[in-house]
């Protein structure tokens, strides 16, 4: 929130729409922030309006007045310090990068050495699950395989189906087992 | 953003700050010496009136410089060496404002005394005048009101202002040292003033302070 010392009355001819911009033109212009041509309107307002003037001196005083703020001094202990301070921050930064470039080097290593070996471990059980393949038919096949002679009797699936229904080879996959 | 060639260049002609900054770049630790000499009052006059601490102020300072060194290799000159050094300010006094804050190790703002209706302003008036009817202040005393007047101030009318008066800065440095259109500095600067030059009103008149009336 601000604090306006007062409203400044304007004449008709005077376009400000708030204090806020009254105030705002005031401070610009005392710091010297304003263009040529509303420095002349300001001033032709401070030469008709006495209020206005009177504010502008009272902004002026105020801002004269920070001059009584002390300024620092400063030893030169305090730049000594300062630079060794930063000069001891620097050397601490420097002795932790060889341990930084060590710890990135491994993660390097770390990455190309698993990196083949993850692949080589992929490749591995692709080929074998293919080379693997036609071993798995073979072995699902295999009691077709086994017994293609007595298929080869027979002239139809259907045929043998019906005949296993009837428990025809009940006793012969007793014997298998 | 990358700045141009020919910023950069019209940056180092002008300001000779600048062209230390560029031999800190180049690791020129006598350099970085000299802007250290150059800035550190300056610095910490600003940081002081942030903070209201001497030594927090110094510490703040500090904290700056090494920011300073550590950003040399990155360095481009894209404004006014001082409006980057207090940009840099500008930063570390507000994560330190935020950080004290949090601790509470400092009153940011003095307390009120919620058994009086007196500013600490007025207080202070008080104090200084004891019961005479007026009296000339002194210069500490005069210092000591404006502090406390200043301090009445948001902690961004404050820097603005303080960027403004004793920096001398324009709208336009101040906003880039403070991440603001320069619209909004001109607002808050507006408002800064006014309110400064109504906490400074009692004693602006005559530079005497006020009869006492205790029993008022």
């Amino acid at each position: 929130m601000v604090w306006y010392p007062s409203v400044i009355p304007m004449s008709e001819s005077e376009s400000y729409s708030t204090n806020d911009d009254v105030y705002e033109q005031l401070v610009a212009y005392l710091d010297g922030e304003l263009d040529a041509e509303t420095s002349q309107q300001v001033e032709r307002r401070l030469a008709e309006n006495v209020e206005y003037r009177r504010e502008l001196q009272q902004l002026q005083r105020a801002w004269d007045m920070l001059d009584e703020l002390p300024r620092a001094e400063v030893s030169e202990s305090f730049t000594q310090t300062t630079v060794e301070m930063i000069a001891l921050s620097v050397a601490e930064e420097l002795a932790t990068v060889p341990r930084r470039n060590r710890l990135r080097a491994w993660s390097v290593w770390c990455a190309a050495g698993i990196g083949p070996l993850l692949a080589a471990l992929v490749g591995y059980l692709a080929v074998s699950s293919y080379l693997d393949r036609p071993n798995a038919a073979l072995q699902r096949d295999l009691p077709v395989i086994e017994n293609m002679d007595l298929y080869e009797v027979a002239d139809s699936i259907d045929f043998l189906r019906q005949l296993e229904a009837t428990g025809l080879f009940a006793e012969e996959s007793d014997d298998a087992r | 953003m990358a700045l141009s060639d020919t910023t950069a260049q019209n940056y180092e002609l002008r300001d000779p700050d600048v062209r230390l900054m560029l031999q800190v770049r180049n690791d020129n630790a006598a350099a970085f010496e000299e802007l250290v000499q150059r800035y550190q009052g300056r610095l910490i006059s600003v940081l002081e009136q942030l903070v209201h601490q001497r030594d927090v102020a110094e510490d703040l300072a500090q904290e700056v410089f090494l920011r300073v060194f550590r950003a040399r290799k990155t360095y481009e000159p894209g404004a006014k060496f001082s409006t980057w050094l207090f940009t840099i300010a500008n930063n570390v006094a507000s994560n330190a404002r935020r950080s004290l804050a949090r601790r509470r190790e400092v009153h940011l703002i003095p307390p009120q005394n919620a058994d009086s209706q007196a500013t600490p302003l007025e207080q202070l008036a008080l104090e200084a005048s004891g019961l005479m009817p007026t009296r000339q202040v002194d210069n500490r005393e005069r210092a000591e009101m404006v502090r406390q007047a200043v301090s009445t101030l948001s902690e961004r009318q404050k820097m603005a202002l303080l960027l403004s008066k004793f920096e001398g800065m324009s709208y336009a440095e101040i906003g880039q040292a403070m991440g603001a259109s320069t619209q909004a500095v001109k607002s808050l600067l507006s408002r800064a003033r006014c309110n400064l030059r109504a906490a400074l009103e009692p004693y602006m008149k005559d530079g005497v302070v006020p009869e006492c009336h205790p029993d008022e």
